[in-house]
């Protein structure tokens, strides 16, 4: 798959495993901007790790894990966050890091925590903006809708500078590379997952996997597309061979197949709780408020976004054969 | 005085839509922020609505003993919101529910539903999915054989579902498809739930994703008719989610087909039938 070559050389694999204890002796290395803080996953991986979702005046809309990896020629964001405001400061600190150029900025999927900052990058028009070859629609049919909320923060008429030009998207369908200077690194557009429209980075120099919000650490994961499909992508991800990852919302310090494992579980309750609920009648205004509410406890947000979750699967099963 | 009340509440709903856009950020999700209720007599739509539908009549309290609607208090999905309204008087031939009205104050086109039914229904009860585009009352008003109006209302605090884009395709292969759905065995003159429910986007003239000069397509009309009498008919719009669902109460004297007319804004007329026995299925 997208790692064979990875996993090809012994000598390749160690390194792997030296940087990824060199990591903890630079564990330190925290650069810091008021109160914007980016850390080195991996060797050239830099991530700021959001707050929880949802956006508030207090977080400022800064909920998602958004980041840059670091060539030898150039620099690769992913993610532009929810603003402006927030693009700004990864733009930000990534000049803290290296007076490289950005040459590519990859969106992950349409939802506006990932998307509505990316105009503090176009304005320089050298780089290149990678996204699902789904996703242009979903920037034409969704940031009307998103920019209208952003303006409950911005104020009406305030977001204007904020509309996303879908015609900038470079659509990815498969593996794409890209070469930042002796570092390689692939976008891969998924199926039906999060979303209908997500991709994934690799690092391919480190082994770093950004995931988006394909997975989630301890919040709730989000469904946007349909279930039976989600579980078969996480299946294939946790098939992955990787040394470091980055998802989209909560801590990165725990093991990637506890995500996996946790996630697929929770899906996997919704899918057989759901499909039992339509089949004993039980309609769906009752099903949001019985179906899965055992994973409670387990998750962050999940009063947030579990009912709709249970309509998101409900709505699409009431019409399996 | 009137009209400064008109404003204060105008006001109030401003605010309210604030609180409520912080939610609205991700992924599309409405969620209910705590908001106490306003009064639901006093909401400047309302009082227009009412004026153009029922003019001067009374609306008199039903929630005691005419009818009750019921939805859940905690909503986080503004595109579909389950709602169900019970008759809590029979259907008879002296005294009956001949129209429900449901009614969304600050939809675009408020008027969501109106149903008629029969009093061989024996009941009345309505269950269906409603989008809701601000925080809003939800009405259900019933009319009466005789002519009188009775409403039951709750205050409603999701958004956007109008105008969120349905991600629905309009291009379906199973557009039109129905789905019904009744108890095991049906039992003669008494009253026995059926639902049905179309594969259609009912797309809203909101949705950010239709293109400019195209005209929303969403299912206008339904009607049922059991062995070709009427049972329950509906005008209705895109205030209902996609792919609309209808469950209620009819009492068949005799085995016979149940069958389905819907049509939409395209002019597309969906049609579908299901044999009623009263063996064990």
């Amino acid at each position: 798959m997208c790692l064979t070559h990875v996993k090809s050389t012994l000598i390749l694999r160690s390194l792997l495993v030296y940087l990824m204890f060199s990591r903890i002796v630079f564990a330190h290395d925290v650069h810091e901007h008021a109160s914007y803080q980016v850390q080195e996953v991996a060797q050239g991986n830099f991530v700021h790790v959001g707050a929880f979702p949802p956006h508030s005046l207090e977080n400022q809309g800064d909920i998602a894990n958004i980041g840059f990896i670091v060539g030898e020629t150039c620099v690769a964001v992913i993610d532009a966050g929810s603003s402006l405001h927030v693009g700004s400061m990864l733009k930000g600190a990534i000049r803290r890091v290296t007076e490289l150029p950005i040459c590519a900025v990859i969106i992950t999927h349409v939802h506006p925590d990932h998307l509505l900052g990316l105009n503090a990058f176009t304005k320089d028009k050298s780089l290149t903006v990678y996204g699902h070859h789904r996703l242009p629609k979903q920037i034409r049919t969704r940031s009307r809708f998103y920019l209208e909320s952003l303006e409950q923060y911005l104020g009406e008429g305030n977001t204007i500078d904020h509309t996303i030009d879908s015609s900038l998207v470079t659509p990815v369908n498969g593996v794409l590379s890209i070469d930042l200077g002796n570092r390689v690194i692939e976008i891969r557009s998924w199926g039906y997952a999060h979303t209908d429209h997500d991709v994934s980075v690799t690092d391919l120099k480190t082994g770093t996997f950004w995931a988006g919000d394909l997975v989630f650490s301890e919040h709730i994961p989000i469904l946007d597309s349909n279930v039976r499909q989600y579980d078969e992508v996480l299946e294939e991800l946790q098939n992955l061979d990787i040394q470091h990852y980055i998802v989209g919302h909560g801590p990165l310090d725990r093991p990637w197949d506890v995500l996996l494992t946790e996630q697929r579980r929770y899906l996997g309750v919704l899918l057989k709780e759901v499909r039992a609920a339509i089949a004993n009648d039980v309609s769906l205004m009752d099903a949001v408020n019985t179906v899965g509410w055992q994973e409670r406890e387990k998750w962050h947000n999940f009063d947030l976004y579990h009912r709709r979750n249970v309509t998101t699967s409900y709505t699409d099963l009431e019409w399996e054969d | 005085m009137g009209r400064l009340v008109e404003m204060k509440i105008t006001n109030l709903i401003k605010q309210l839509l604030r609180v409520l856009g912080i939610s609205l950020l991700f992924c599309q999700l409405a969620v209910a922020t705590p908001f106490p209720e306003p009064d639901h007599t006093s909401i400047p739509e309302w009082i227009m609505i009412k004026k153009l539908m029922f003019g001067d009549r009374e609306i008199k309290d039903g929630s005691d003993d005419v009818l009750a609607l019921y939805l859940n208090t905690k909503l986080d999905d503004s595109s579909t919101v389950p709602i169900m309204v019970n008759a809590l008087m029979d259907q008879t031939e002296d005294k009956f529910i001949e129209t429900l009205y449901l009614v969304i104050d600050r939809n675009p086109i408020p008027t969501a539903g109106v149903f008629r039914f029969k009093p061989e229904a024996g009941k009345v009860k309505l269950e269906t999915r409603l989008r809701f585009e601000k925080f809003s009352f939800i009405r259900a008003i019933v009319e009466t054989n005789n002519g009188d109006l009775y409403m039951d209302q709750r205050w409603v605090q999701v958004a956007g579902g109008c105008s969120a884009p349905s991600g629905k395709n309009a291009n379906d292969p199973l557009l039109g498809k129905m789905r019904f759905r009744m108890d095991d065995q049906i039992r003669l003159n008494e009253p026995n739930l059926v639902q049905f429910q179309i594969k259609h986007p009912n797309e809203s003239t909101l949705a950010s994703d239709l293109e400019p000069g195209y005209a929303a397509r969403f299912i206008d009309k339904v009607a049922v008719d059991y062995n070709g009498k009427s049972i329950m008919s509906g005008d209705v719009n895109f205030s209902l989610s996609d792919n609309p669902i209808f469950k209620f109460y009819f009492s068949p004297q005799a085995e016979g087909i149940l069958s389905v007319r819907a049509e939409d804004t395209h002019d597309t007329v969906f049609t579908d039938s299901v044999e009623i026995g009263t063996d064990k299925r």
